[in-house]
């Protein structure tokens, strides 16, 4: 585990209790809530960080996200993945934001999603590169919604198999293969991007 | 579409998933069924499975995404920034101490491109720009090929400080070692150059302190380059912030390559790069952590790092352990290998090298980077390794610390010990096996080395075994090893070994143990067993060499029990085998010629025995082999040879170096050293110096109670005390003492030593005229007498005859002599390249003794002869009781015919001789000096 902080569980009062009609204002609702927040606590750790890079993992930020709203009593959760799954998409999109904003140039065009952990110089997180990898998530998010969010909260979250299968509620190993189908596909669909 | 057509995605989608649960070979399998049944579906599943694949090779999402902040936005700013002599240029990348920039020279000299970082401004800290820019300077000056040079280091005009450094292009080296998919020699070779390259900064004492893949570059054309080194000190906040560097800058220095003592905030060392090192090299080999499991978090890497010793190389290969079996196999297939042989070749040697670069103590590692390489080298060339010769020990010290208490009185300790080495030989002898299986004439060659090493390590192994288990006993006497040495059967006998010649090995050494202490019963018996676990073996194949050696062995065992024609019998089977194809090393084939050396000095052909033992060691020095514990004593068994034909300067000119190094190598306590050590003591009597021999028998006999225990004594000391004693002529003492010689000679079962002793012992009853004793005890030889060596039968026949001369028959005294005389041979008086035959001097000087005492005519010719034997015998020409002994028969035959001055000369001369060798009080001396006063002075 990463060390986070216990989440709440649920209230016993049956706020999970939501009905299917109110579902999607509520989903989106929540989500731009969720982003914002996240945006906020992004640049706050940024701005703490000076100048430099990340002082502060993704992972942790979703936590604390977690955290701060929680305890705004105005916001009700349907349960603790329900906000994971829309927490890791709001940093997806924040990340991706973010590269575009940053406007860096455009580098060769091959594929240069790979982890950011090294200082070599072929490793540069690749805007359009991310770009592309959030369109072809959103893609896979539509038909198969559990792959899609593996990768937000593995890849764009920090989260680890062991993390994201308890969350879930299914087995490490289930957790591997949906990882494994997801990215089989992405890099099929990257790799055929010109 | 990403999933292509979402209908054909749901058939195809619960197809994949069962595929992907497969390891590889089976999934193969499965494609190729499905290929039968519909190969388009197994066309498409295939190239899905691919991108896979593809998507791992390329890391393709591995780690997460970067966690995008203000400084995107900042440094996009920067381009066009001048840094003293650089102009930035474009954003390389972004790394945990700062961002990395493309830049060239501002002031047109060309140079090529160069990067620099840079450093996030809170990691100068309070040192300031002054040591900064020293310690850049420090690390400016190193210069190597595998080194990324630091060009220039500085701080800007608006303060940021920032790093000039040689523009390197390349991969990771674990990245790269995976794709170009390099065998575990391969990675090591690389491993090596690396090593190299920190080996020569730390020579110029600069520490690297955060050695990683992502700061080991391979380029295109596949040499490594090293980032960053020093860079970890150039940002301590001063010199004792270690710790707090730790934890603020996190990113900097990764937990998974730290060393413990960085992690607890204690001083760095180049032994703190050895452990990073050993982190990199762990990785590079078993494709994973050596202390904490997969996807560990920071705190259990820390923890693990600090706690947990490292696992074999191997276990995530081993099955059941962890790994999936799909794992295991792109494992070995990025190491260009199979799972079994991978397996095979992270065992043994690399796992010890490994670990001791990861000891948890710096001071337990590797001393230098380079020791760290030349260990490696050896694992290449397949010599042994530094890193082996305590590991047993090691291992088993570790397991008798975990159970310490509630193991049962060592048995446990034992047990366990037995099973990690029969684990560790019986492992190489199945590689070995399923090796030969293979077989090649081509790779004849490389087997027959390999061969030579599990030779060598079956070798060190039952040492190790051996010495481990001694080390139970160390402080305590025979008592204690013998026990020891009784477990080690008893325990052999119940386990059962997948692979022989374990056994055979074990058995063999602890025969030898036994032997050391005189049990030849016991290690007659042992070898025995030995040959009886070979039989219908492949130990026992035409060209096996164990028999051979087996056979040797037991004849030498054979040969100290006196069984003379057991052990020829089993010498001449050896020879056979080895006609008969038997594969025997040269060292083999020494130890075997020692052993018929030894025979032929026991059957009294002193000539062949010394000869043999030269080849032997002739052969040895051909072969390269000079020095070491097998030379060491075969120069023994040579002194012991020279000595037994008569040659006593020689064998001295070799004893009493010999003794000098062993006693200087291993001390004086052990038995192998105290044999050498009385080989000189019987030298010293030999040569003519019963009184010097004194002095060294005293201090072989405290040696020896000290070893053996209370109570017990070495027949061959004891004998040899007795006889120098004798010499003496105490008498009493001496009969006591020879006495005590057999009865230990007889419990040993070493039948020429106890018929020794008992002639010995005879000689003294009767020169202490306790006639009817010795005259009992003699008889009481008969049988023994009658199948004895031809050495003995002379010793008899001179015994016999000073029986039945003091009983006034000197008549048959001097047939007994003439007898024994007969039966030296033809070499009796030597020549000039040999020596006279060994009894010839003391049979000559008894005949001189009847015929100067019978006023015979021969008298003065004997004493003559007694002469020049004597003086061949001494090892002092000036200084000798043989030559003293000889010339007092002289004096005393030139008395008997008159020649008085010449008798004088001859006496004076004998009491020079006679007083510093057997000391004024013996009867000799004071015959001597009796016969100089009595007669006249010209």
């Amino acid at each position: 585990m990463n060390g986070a902080p216990d989440i709440p569980g649920p209230t016993a009062d049956g706020s999970l209790r939501t009905r299917d009609a109110t579902r999607e204002s509520e989903n989106d609702s929540l989500f731009a809530t969720l982003y914002g927040d996240l945006h906020r606590l992004a640049r706050r750790e940024a701005a703490r960080a000076g100048a430099g890079s990340a002082g502060v993992s993704a992972t942790t930020l979703v936590h604390e996200a977690y955290l701060d709203i929680s305890q705004r009593a105005a916001l009700d959760f349907p349960d603790r993945g329900r906000f994971l799954a829309y927490a890791a998409r709001a940093m997806r999109n924040i990340v991706i934001d973010r590269a575009r904003a940053s406007g860096a140039q455009k580098r060769g065009g091959g594929l240069d999603i790979t982890s950011l952990d090294t200082q070599t110089p072929e490793s540069i997180a690749e805007p359009t590169a991310l770009g592309d990898l959030g369109a072809a998530l959103d893609e896979l998010g539509a038909i198969e919604p559990e792959l899609a969010h593996v990768v937000d909260l593995k890849f764009f979250c920090g989260f680890g198999f062991a993390e994201i299968a308890s969350l879930q509620g299914v087995s490490e190993r289930t957790v591997q293969r949906q990882w494994e189908k997801a990215r089989l596909l992405l890099y099929r669909a990257l790799s055929d991007t010109p | 579409m990403i999933v292509g057509d979402v209908e054909r995605w749901r058939q195809i989608s619960p197809l994949l998933d069962g595929l992907l649960d497969l390891p590889p070979e089976r999934c193969a399998k499965r494609l190729a069924a499905l290929r039968n049944e519909d190969p388009a579906l197994a066309a498409e599943l295939e190239a899905l499975i691919g991108h896979g694949a593809r998507a791992d090779a390329s890391r393709f999402l591995a780690g997460s995404a970067p966690l995008p902040d203000a400084a995107g936005r900042a440094m996009q700013s920067l381009a066009g920034t001048r840094l003293g002599a650089y102009v930035l240029e474009a954003p390389l990348g972004q790394g945990g101490t700062g961002a990395v920039w493309r830049a060239r020279r501002a002031d047109g000299r060309f140079e090529g491109d160069v990067a620099v970082k840079l450093l996030h401004l809170s990691l100068i800290g309070r040192t300031g720009a002054l040591r900064f820019e020293r310690e850049g300077a420090i690390l400016a000056r190193l210069s190597h090929p595998h080194i990324a040079h630091l060009l220039d280091a500085g701080i800007s005009d608006g303060g940021q400080p920032y790093l000039v450094i040689e523009l390197v292009a390349g991969e990771r080296i674990d990245l790269h070692c995976d794709l170009e998919r390099l065998s575990v020699a391969q990675r090591v070779a690389l491993f090596r150059a690396v090593l190299e390259a920190v080996a020569h900064a730390h020579r110029h004492l600069v520490i690297h302190r955060d050695i990683k893949p992502s700061n080991i570059l391979v380029g295109a054309d596949g040499s490594v380059k090293l980032l960053d080194f020093g860079i970890a000190k150039l940002l301590d906040r001063d010199e004792a912030g270690a710790s707090d560097l730790t934890a603020e800058r996190g990113g900097a220095l990764t937990p998974d390559y730290a060393a413990p003592e960085q992690l607890r905030g204690e001083p760095v060392t180049t032994a703190t790069d050895v452990y990073s090192l050993g982190v990199l090299l762990f990785q590079l080999l078993a494709g994973r952590h050596p202390t904490a499991p997969p996807r560990a978090s920071p705190a259990d890497l820390m923890r693990t790092t600090l706690e947990t010793p490292p696992g074999p190389l191997a276990a995530a290969l081993l099955p059941g352990k962890g790994a999936s079996p799909a794992d295991a196999t792109r494992l070995a297939a990025e190491r260009d290998s199979s799972v079994a042989r991978l397996r095979r070749q992270l065992g043994g040697d690399l796992d010890l090298v490994v670990a001791k670069a990861l000891r948890k103590a710096p001071a337990e590692r590797y001393a230098t980077v380079d020791a760290f390489g030349e260990d490696l080298r050896r694992w290449a060339a397949a010599e042994p390794v530094s890193a082996r010769p305590d590991s047993l020990a090691y291992r088993a010290s570790r397991f008798v610390a975990r159970h310490r208490g509630a193991v049962a009185a060592g048995v446990l300790t034992f047990a366990a010990i037995l099973a990690g080495l029969v684990g560790t030989i019986d492992g190489a002898r199945r590689a070995e096996q399923q090796r030969l299986l293979a077989t090649r004439a081509a790779e004849q060659a490389r087997i027959e080395r390999d061969q030579a090493l599990l030779q060598q390590k079956l070798q060190r192994g039952t040492n190790e075994f051996l010495q481990l288990l001694m080390r139970d006993a160390a402080g305590g006497d025979s008592g204690a090893i013998r026990k020891q040495l009784d477990r080690a059967v008893a325990l052999l006998e119940q386990t059962r070994f997948e692979a022989p010649i374990v056994k055979v090995a074990l058995l063999r050494q602890i025969a030898g143990r036994y032997a050391e202490l005189g049990e030849y019963a016991t290690a007659i018996r042992l070898l025995r067993e030995a040959i009886a676990a070979v039989a219908g073996t492949d130990l026992a194949a035409p060209t096996s060499a164990v028999p051979v050696n087996l056979a040797c062995s037991l004849a030498r065992d054979l040969h100290e029990t006196g069984d003379e024609r057991g052990a020829l019998v089993e010498l001449d089977r050896a020879d056979r085998l080895v006609a008969a194809g038997a594969g025997l090393s040269v060292p083999s084939r020494a130890e075997c010629r020692a052993g018929r050396s030894f025979v032929a000095t026991a059957l009294g052909d002193y000539g062949r025995g010394v000869s043999l033992l030269r080849e032997a060691m002739q052969e040895l020095a051909s072969a390269g082999i000079r020095e070491g514990e097998q030379v060491r004593v075969l120069r023994g068994s040579l002194a012991r040879a020279l000595k037994e034909a008569g040659d006593h300067a020689g064998a001295m000119a070799i004893a009493t170096p010999l003794l000098a190094e062993n006693t200087v190598a291993q001390g004086r306590e052990s038995m192998a050293v105290l044999r050498r050590s009385s080989v000189v003591t019987s030298l010293a009597r030999l040569g003519g110096d019963p009184l010097a021999a004194l002095d060294h028998s005293q201090a072989d006999r405290d040696a020896a109670a000290h070893l053996l225990g209370p109570g017990r004594v070495d027949a061959a000391i004891e004998l040899e005390h007795g006889l120098i004693l004798l010499e003496l002529a105490r008498f009493d003492a001496a009969a006591t003492v020879l006495a005590r010689a057999s009865s230990a000679a007889e419990a040993a079962q070493q039948a020429p030593l106890a018929l020794d002793a008992r002639l010995a012992e005879v000689e003294a009853l009767s020169r202490d005229s306790r006639a009817a004793e010795a005259t009992a005890r003699f008889a009481a030889l008969g049988v023994a007498l009658a199948s004895a060596a031809p050495p003995e039968r002379v010793e008899s026949l001179r015994i016999d005859a000073l029986l039945v001369a003091s009983r006034g028959d000197s008549a048959a005294a001097r047939r007994d002599l003439a007898d024994a005389e007969q039966q030296l041979g033809a070499g009796a008086d030597g020549t000039v390249d040999t020596p006279p035959h060994p009894k010839a001097c003391a049979l000559v000087l008894a005949r001189g003794e009847l015929a100067a005492a019978g006023r015979d005519d021969d008298a003065l010719a004997l004493a003559e002869r007694a002469l020049t034997l004597a003086r061949r015998r001494a090892l002092l020409a000036d200084r000798s009781s043989d030559v003293g002994r000889a010339f007092l028969l002289r004096a005393r035959a030139l008395a008997a015919a008159g020649r008085g001055v010449e008798s004088r000369r001859d006496a004076d001369a004998a009491r020079a001789q006679l007083e510093p060798t057997l000391g004024a009080a013996h009867p000799a001396t004071r015959a001597a000096a009796a016969l100089a006063a009595t007669t006249p002075s010209s």
